[in-house]
């Protein structure tokens, strides 16, 4: 009987596995960034930090465990909408090509070498750097 | 030159309206099949010559250009200032709300030996009185909108060549989103030649479509249309309606 209840009891938990958080993560110091409207940066509407500098804005590539997320959060639920976007306004001339990450490693890689950038990844970077946001 | 401005030297498409700005050849992004109809008959689709532009001034987004170019006769044989500085582009625009762009362009140039471009067409002969040169002058406007569900986009323009009559093109688009991949769109496009002087012939043409486009991915794209097309020109056999993919 003592099986019975332990397998009674496993089938009352709940097992479904928490939802991974998505970061958007910078350099820039919190007094600065928080101001800005993410969906705007990563739309490219908004292209400079509050001191003027050029935004570098690195999105996850189709090999990036976060391609779909990044294009639920922020395109209308469509990431190949993501790249189209940000094509069509490379093409135009109306802005510089971004940089597409696979890793969270390739994504901590860009924000240590470049103060100006935003990067997106899956884990909690280190507290030197701010987190304007955390998406679930 | 910094991060509003630009200088180019070369072939430039020219900044006359937001379609030609935007899409130049990209046709995966146009929003129809085809261009409109003005860019075969009167808005040069480029220029050689030095272009100056800035982008993203002010709360506004304020942007402008400046051509200097070799003008049509000298792009169709790919001349750099083969005629000196025989024509000019001066466009400007603005963003007054994030999602909707307004733009106005005047291009100013002299057809040098005007019946042999591409874009002449019959004329009443005048014998020797018929003027090989021709000045000419074009004005655009667009107006372009787009946000997660609706695309609106106008695009008029009007010209004339010395002695002849305002011609005018309209071309109108309005796009639904039932997703960021598929859209249903309808559009109507005409060009209207009243007296067209020496260099275009009288007449009008026209298309008015619906149509669905989907992207498939960001490189692949597939659109149809049912497509009215009317011309009183004589000069196009896809008189009618037609059904294009």
């Amino acid at each position: 009987m003592p099986w019975l209840v332990l397998a009674m009891a496993l089938i009352c938990v709940d097992v479904t596995a928490a939802a991974a958080d998505l970061f958007v993560v910078t350099a820039q110091p919190s007094q600065l960034s928080t101001s800005l409207d993410i969906q705007e940066i990563m739309t490219g509407r908004t292209r400079k930090w509050p001191d003027g500098t050029p935004i570098v804005v690195a999105l996850p590539s189709k090999e990036s465990p976060y391609f779909e997320d990044a294009g639920k959060a922020w395109f209308d639920g469509s990431a190949s909408a993501m790249q189209r976007h940000w094509l069509r306004l490379v093409f135009s001339g109306q802005a510089n090509v971004p940089i597409y990450t696979k890793s969270d490693e390739e994504a901590m890689a860009i924000l240590e070498a470049n103060p100006a950038a935003i990067v997106v990844m899956g884990i909690e970077p280190p507290p030197t750097f701010n987190v304007m946001a955390r998406l679930n | 030159m910094s991060e509003e401005q630009y200088f180019v030297i070369g072939k430039v498409h020219t900044p006359m309206n937001f379609w030609n700005d935007t899409y130049h050849h990209g046709r995966f992004f146009f929003p129809t099949i085809s261009r409109p109809l003005a860019f075969e008959r009167f808005i040069p689709i480029h220029d050689i010559g030095l272009r100056w532009g800035g982008r993203e001034i002010g709360d506004q987004k304020f942007f402008f250009d400046v051509v200097a170019g070799s003008g049509m006769s000298a792009e169709f044989e790919h001349e750099f200032f083969g005629n000196g500085v025989n024509a000019g582009t001066v466009s400007a625009g603005f963003y007054p709300t994030d999602d909707w762009l307004l733009q106005i362009g005047y291009y100013r140039d002299k057809l040098i030996d005007h019946e042999s471009l591409p874009g002449h067409q019959a004329h009443m002969q005048m014998g020797d009185m018929v003027p090989v040169d021709l000045d000419y002058d074009l004005w655009a406007m667009s107006s372009h909108f787009e946000n997660s569900t609706y695309k609106l986009l106008t695009e008029i323009s009007i010209n004339r060549t010395e002695d002849s009559d305002w011609n005018y093109s309209v071309f109108q688009y309005a796009g639904y989103k039932f997703s960021p991949d598929l859209t249903a769109y309808a559009y109507y496009d005409v060009t209207s030649v009243e007296d067209g002087g020496i260099h275009f012939v009288a007449g009008e043409e026209s298309r008015m479509g619906v149509g669905l486009s989907y992207f498939f991915d960001a490189s692949a794209v597939f659109k149809l249309e049912l497509i009215d097309h009317e011309e009183d020109l004589g000069l196009s056999p896809e008189d009618g309606i037609e059904l294009r993919a």
